[in-house]
């Protein structure tokens, strides 16, 4: 664990430029989304189109606040799938350090710490963002809303981190496959349009939605948009049951197949 | 006491062939070998050999199939945990690192990950890489660094839990002579200091400065094993004398294929003296017993005297080679 966390605050130095495009492309999405139909429609008209959305009227400021949060997904979603799976499959195939994983402990252990961690670190950078954008909009409230945000945010993205841990064992270590990329930027769209993020149920075809349902992010989808809408008292208990399920679903088939995966790497 | 213990020692890999096929390769058919601690042992062989598959299972990489391996009296299967705190391993000295971070960033991430406390493995990582001559180029990335730098550097990490048992898979290999020569005198340090070491290499100078015993593997068996000087001597290689002496060569020629296995011999008239190189299957001790007791109890006088010792590379060849040559 505190291997890892000094690895990803060391990357998060290396990489800050990355952070950074991804603190502005869901700001840049967040702003278009409401921008750019504005420029061919009437602002009346966008915000109506968003209530229909969300099913609450709304004003600008609650746009405003409703996309970028929601946007905040975006980058979520996509680093934490990405990243666990691309890192581990390079560990293994590309750097070659996976004799330094293995000379000092078991697949399962640095799986699990991969997929608990990583995510949790991942998830605070990349919404750093959110902290001056709410504060700029809301005020002081808006430090409020980032953590509860925060939470719902932090406990999709563990969730997300033992799903794609276990992608990322059957890539790196059962099949043959050499480009874990055409898979893991195939997975991050599939769900987020599955949860149904900016769109409305209906128009979702069943098969992402049933995708997407293999996640808690379609829930999250909805406490969000409850908590980014102001509503005091969110009933988080829908969020939390499917939470606690797939978290101890993927929590003990990564462990599982963690166990598995030790033995067939060092046969 | 010894460090390591290996006895008949087989791992086998399943290899695909064609689509659906099969293939078992036996990389290790019951090797077994032991390490004094404190002595650098080296493990050698010809490519595909089986040395980086046993140093793979001696390190908990790999699982054995059957046999006994036992690391500082620890199972490296049943007590892979208590193996992996006492061992330091450096394979493939120009990869294994992130290449995006520094090194000395890569050796705290390698102390935290063997559990080590994050000031303790700070502080570790800088003593190494001082040790290993690296401090300058402590905080450049890793892809920045020369091949003998990474060398340099995996070695650093196989120090960095100060381990007793320390197993160098061709710790050499690829790097520039200044380079390879710092990492040897490391190694002999490392050993004097008491740490035990395996290595493997191809390099058989290198190994004959360096090794106290070795064992060379061939095809996954234990073809031959001991000292340097005992490898050489149970081959019974060929020696090389050259004489040179005051007078008659053909009649000393002729007394001394009497008294030693002579294999070839050549004698040159140099007018005020007589050369002669003599290639003789003996051991050194024997061989010099004799040479000296009938010299001592003749009339020639020498007025020259060297003796070439066959080489661990001539011992290798000779046992993987099949034969045995001078």
């Amino acid at each position: 664990m505190k291997a890892l966390l000094y690895r990803e605050l060391i990357w998060f130095k290396r990489f800050l430029a990355d952070y950074i495009v991804s603190w502005v492309l869901p700001s840049a999405i967040s702003f278009m989304i409401i921008y750019l139909p504005v420029t061919i429609s009437d602002v009346n008209v966008v915000i109506d189109k968003f209530s229909s959305i969300v099913g609450v009227r709304l004003d600008i400021t609650s746009v405003i606040i409703v996309t970028l949060i929601m946007s905040s997904l975006i980058p979520v979603v996509s680093v934490v799938i990405n990243d666990i799976i691309q890192t581990l499959f390079s560990e293994f195939k590309f750097l070659e350090v996976s004799s330094t994983i293995l000379e000092t402990t078991t697949i399962r252990r640095y799986l699990l710490a991969n997929a608990l961690v990583r995510p949790i670190l991942m998830t605070f950078f990349v919404t750093m963002y959110l902290i001056p954008a709410l504060t700029a909009v809301l005020g002081l409230h808006g430090l409020v809303v980032y953590i509860y945000i925060e939470l719902a945010l932090q406990l999709t993205s563990m969730v997300l981190g033992l799903y794609a841990a276990l992608f990322a064992m059957l890539i790196t270590f059962y099949t043959n496959i050499s480009r874990p990329w055409s898979i893991a930027n195939s997975i991050p769209p599939a769900i987020l349009a599955g949860s149904g993020i900016y769109l409305q149920a209906y128009s979702i075809p069943p098969i992402l939605r049933l995708f997407a349902q293999t996640t808690p992010v379609p829930q999250a989808v909805e406490l969000i948009q409850v908590i980014a809408l102001g509503m005091s008292a969110p009933n988080i208990t829908h969020f939390l049951a499917v939470t606690a399920v797939l978290l101890s679903t993927y929590l003990t088939l990564t462990g599982f197949m963690g166990v598995k995966t030790d033995i067939k790497v060092r046969k | 006491m010894d460090a390591i213990v290996v006895e008949n020692l087989k791992k086998y890999y399943i290899v695909r062939e064609g689509f659906k096929g099969r293939k078992v390769v036996e990389a290790l058919k019951g090797i077994s070998f032991s390490v004094r601690r404190g002595s650098i042992h080296a493990l050698l062989g010809p490519n595909g050999a089986g040395k980086t598959t046993t140093i793979k299972v001696l390190a908990t990489l790999l699982l054995p199939d059957d046999g006994k391996v036992l690391v500082e009296g620890f199972d490296v299967v049943k007590e892979a945990d208590k193996v992996r705190k006492r061992v330091g391993v450096a394979l493939d000295v120009s990869k294994g690192f992130y290449s995006s971070i520094s090194g000395y960033e890569n050796l705290v991430f390698y102390g935290l990950l063997k559990g080590m406390d994050f000031n303790y493995a700070k502080r570790r990582a800088k003593e190494l890489l001082e040790l290993v001559g690296l401090t300058d180029a402590a905080n450049r990335p890793y892809y920045t660094y020369s091949l003998g730098m990474r060398a340099k550097l995996a070695i650093a990490k196989a120090l960095l839990s100060d381990p007793d048992v320390l197993l160098l898979d061709e710790p050499t290999l690829g790097l520039d002579v200044e380079s390879a020569r710092s990492v040897r005198n490391l190694i002999k340090e490392l050993s004097t200091s008491g740490k035990t070491i395996l290595i493997t290499g191809h390099n058989m100078h290198e190994i004959e400065l360096l090794a106290d015993s070795v064992t060379i593997i061939n095809n996954g068996t234990v073809i031959a094993s001991g000292t340097p000087a005992e490898l050489k001597s149970k081959l019974g290689l060929l020696h090389k004398v050259n004489l040179r002496i005051n007078k008659d060569g053909e009649e000393f020629v002729r007394i001394v294929k009497d008294l030693m296995p002579i294999e070839g011999i050549s004698v040159s008239d140099l007018g005020d003296s007589i050369k002669i190189a003599m290639y003789i299957r003996l051991s050194r001790d024997e061989l010099i017993q004799k040479l000296f007791e009938f010299l001592k109890n003749s009339n020639y006088r020498v007025l020259d005297f060297s003796m070439e010792e066959p080489t661990l590379e001539d011992a290798y060849l000779a046992v993987v080679g099949g034969t045995i040559s001078g």
